[in-house]
């Protein structure tokens, strides 16, 4: 029976350090009333205007079908379910550019240096665009942004990252991917992921397409089932495309290609 | 839910219970245990809290029989029990809306247990309480170990009483103290090890099986087993830790299986408690292997369908027994005639064929079940859009959970522990463990968006 004050001591440090951990609680901030957040966006519709300056009197252009060399001037941007199109298509990935990370933001996008370029060094997207030249610009985001603010803050960050980008690169035309739909399962089951919220999103950044330079593609009409949801046959978590399974999103960008004048 | 790696229990319930458990005196202790362990239940299903209390209702009304080692009465009881256990499992089966209760598989073998241990003499007093205590301890009521009830009788029995106080307080915090380490050691394997390491497990799941490389196959098997031992082990020593504080005995549910030289060994070790149960009250019962070899593989066999269908009614559970059945068999009439091919084999069924078989134990679909195999032997198939990289892309962020994972399967770390576990350095180092993992903890529980980033 030998007590070492010592080891109480220890005891009592474990507690207080395990306490002092709360004050670094991370939340984050999300709404569940989709009505609320769609009558904002109405409201704040000015500010999520893009500027294409001088290029609003060109005719507007429309898609057709192309092969795969198409994308070898293309830039791929996007989140996890990106990274999955870099892995998985090979076609794509074997001729275009990816920029894609897990849990990426159209915020990070705008802010943050998170490119790793050839010297192993991050970078920011206005880095990297202003040394590299690319025809097509293809983004897909927006399902990790359902949990942080609101669809106009969504619309407008995205807003701000066309932009910049058409400033970068004007000879390039941007293709908004719309957001990828969640299984129904998963839809029903979930507060925040879901595809009432998935559609939300769409719909604000929908408009930003001009068919001149910015354009929109739905790849949910090749991705979802009858119901509207993403087709389970497709996915095992319900949210990413299984690796074998990207073919459908690759016809659907193979569909809507957009020939330069 | 409320479970041992949740912050709330970690940091309010468990130490307010303990403060409240010493304030009683010694001989009264029992009441708070029972009272917080029901409503340690309750709070967790208390759809079927009416359930388990009449299970036990019945079974100390029947064990007044029992006691008396009447046979009719004690057969009655044990199929009753086994009887609610089945129709549970197979109704959940057929729908899966039907909700089992917690726990179920758990205490029902509790109650077996107390039945044949009543049955046998081997119980004193046959008290409504004891029983009720026993079923609902709350240390072990959701996943194990499965302890006897000599358990709870030495728990109570009070070794402290004639003490004078000084020396009762101090040798309360000294257990205390022994609890918590094991309990930090456990949350550390739980939470830092077996969590993030299901995570690489989901992602290869998220890539779908068709699709992975045989490298990471292989990988995937290995990494599943790496959590479900740490996982359950982790669990195990909370279960055991928690226990101490309360001045319970240590309850030994693992004893590095990894370093068994059998399958047969290492099923000894590997949740030990469930082993010694089937032991005890099924293979011992049937005469064990002392009738005869035809009898012995009947018996095992035996052991080893009833093992399969309690894990589960899928029949992947059934292919993961029948192989261990295989393989034990093998070895006990097989290559046991030559000792070094029994080495051989031995060490290869241990390390090569048990995490196969946790595959199996993993997939529940033998659709699944057949692609992830034909991608670990890719002889039997060819792979849809496999991405020969994917291993580089997948695992080395996983690194820092998979390297400690596997240098603890050294069982010399355990008897190092053994010997300076109140040395500072030990000390420090689970005060280490402890932020590691109360950082991962609060982070999942505070936030659930943690393991939700796409």
């Amino acid at each position: 029976m030998l007590l070492k004050i010592k080891n109480l001591l220890l005891l009592f440090a474990v507690i207080i350090s395990a306490l002092s951990f709360n004050g670094y609680q991370l939340y984050t901030k999300y709404y569940v009333e989709p009505r609320q957040a769609q009558t904002a966006a109405t409201v704040n519709n000015k500010s999520t205007k893009v500027q294409y300056k001088n290029k609003i009197t060109e005719k507007e252009k429309s898609f057709e079908t192309v092969d795969d060399d198409y994308f070898c001037d293309a830039l791929f941007i996007g989140d996890s379910r990106m990274v999955g199109l870099s892995r998985y298509c090979e076609p794509i990935d074997t001729r275009a550019t990816f920029y894609a990370k897990e849990s990426l933001t159209i915020y990070n996008i705008q802010n943050d240096p998170w490119i790793e370029d050839e010297n192993g060094e991050e970078k920011t997207l206005w880095d990297m665009l202003s040394t590299h030249e690319f025809k097509k610009i293809y983004i897909m985001v927006g399902i990790n942004e359902i949990g942080t603010k609101t669809d106009v803050d969504y619309s407008c960050a995205y807003t701000d990252v066309i932009n910049r980008i058409m400033e970068l690169e004007p000879e390039a035309m941007v293709f908004i991917n719309s957001i990828m739909h969640v299984t129904k399962e998963k839809s029903d089951s979930d507060a925040l992921y879901n595809n009432t919220n998935i559609e939300i999103r769409n719909n604000a950044i929908k408009p930003l397409a001009d068919n001149r330079h910015i354009f929109y593609i739905n790849i949910n009409d090749y991705l979802d089932d009858e119901t509207g949801s993403l087709n389970s046959e497709y996915t095992t978590d319900g949210v990413h495309l299984k690796g074998a399974c990207y073919e459908p999103w690759h016809q659907a960008l193979l569909e809507h290609g957009v020939k330069i004048d | 839910m409320i479970t041992f790696t949740d912050q709330m229990f970690i940091l309010a319930i468990l130490p307010l219970f303990l403060l409240l458990y010493y304030i009683v005196p010694a001989k009264y202790r029992a009441w708070p245990l029972f009272i917080f362990s029901a409503g340690f239940y309750c709070y967790n299903d208390y759809r079927y809290f009416g359930l388990l209390t009449g299970l036990i209702i019945i079974n100390y009304l029947v064990g007044l029989l029992v006691k008396k080692e009447k046979k009719i009465p004690f057969v009655f009881i044990i199929f009753l029990n086994i009887g609610t256990l089945i129709s549970f499992k197979a109704l959940g089966f057929m729908d899966k809306s039907i909700l089992i209760p917690l726990g179920l598989s758990y205490y029902i073998f509790k109650l077996i247990s107390y039945q044949a241990d009543l049955f046998k003499g081997k119980i004193q007093k046959h008290t409504i309480f004891g029983l009720a205590t026993y079923a609902f301890i709350f240390t072990q009521i959701i996943s194990g170990p499965i302890a006897r009830y000599s358990y709870i009788e030495a728990g109570f029995a009070t070794p402290l009483e004639n003490k004078n106080f000084k020396t009762r307080v101090y040798e309360t915090l000294y257990q205390i103290q022994d609890g918590l380490k094991l309990f930090i050691i456990g949350l550390f394997m739980k939470i830092c090890l077996a969590d993030n390491l299901a995570i690489l497990w989901s992602n290869i799941k998220t890539i779908g099986y068709e699709s992975i490389s045989t490298p990471l196959a292989w990988t995937g098997v290995y990494t599943y087993s790496l959590r479900l031992y740490y996982d359950f082990w982790g669990y195990s020593l909370m279960a055991a830790g928690i226990g101490i504080m309360l001045g319970f005995p240590f309850i030994k549910n693992f004893d590095q299986p990894y370093s068994s030289r059998t399958v047969a060994e290492f099923y000894r070790r590997w949740h030990m408690t469930l082993g010694e149960w089937f032991r005890d009250y099924i293979y011992f019962p049937l005469g064990g292997s002392r009738k005869g070899q035809l009898r012995t593989i009947i018996n095992l066999l035996v052991v080893w369908l009833i093992t399969g269908l309690w894990h589960g009614l899928t029949p992947n559970f059934m292919i993961w027994s029948g192989s261990l059945f295989i393989m034990i068999l093998m070895e006990k009439f097989v290559f046991s005639k030559n000792d070094k091919l029994l080495a051989v084999i031995g060490r290869f069924h241990v390390w090569f064929m048990i995490p196969l078989t946790w595959g199996v134990f993993a997939i529940t679909s033998i659709k699944n079940l057949g692609l992830y195999f034909a991608r670990l032997f890719p002889l039997f198939g060819v792979g849809i859009a496999v991405n020969h990289r994917d291993i580089v892309y997948t695992v080395p962020k996983f690194a820092i959970y998979l390297i400690p994972a596997i240098i603890m399967l050294l069982p010399i770390w355990e008897k190092l522990y053994k010997k300076y576990k109140d040395t500072i350095i030990v000390q420090l180092l689970l005060l280490l463990m402890a932020i590691a993992s109360m950082y991962f903890v609060i982070n999942s529980g505070g936030n659930p968006f943690m393991y939700l980033r796409f």
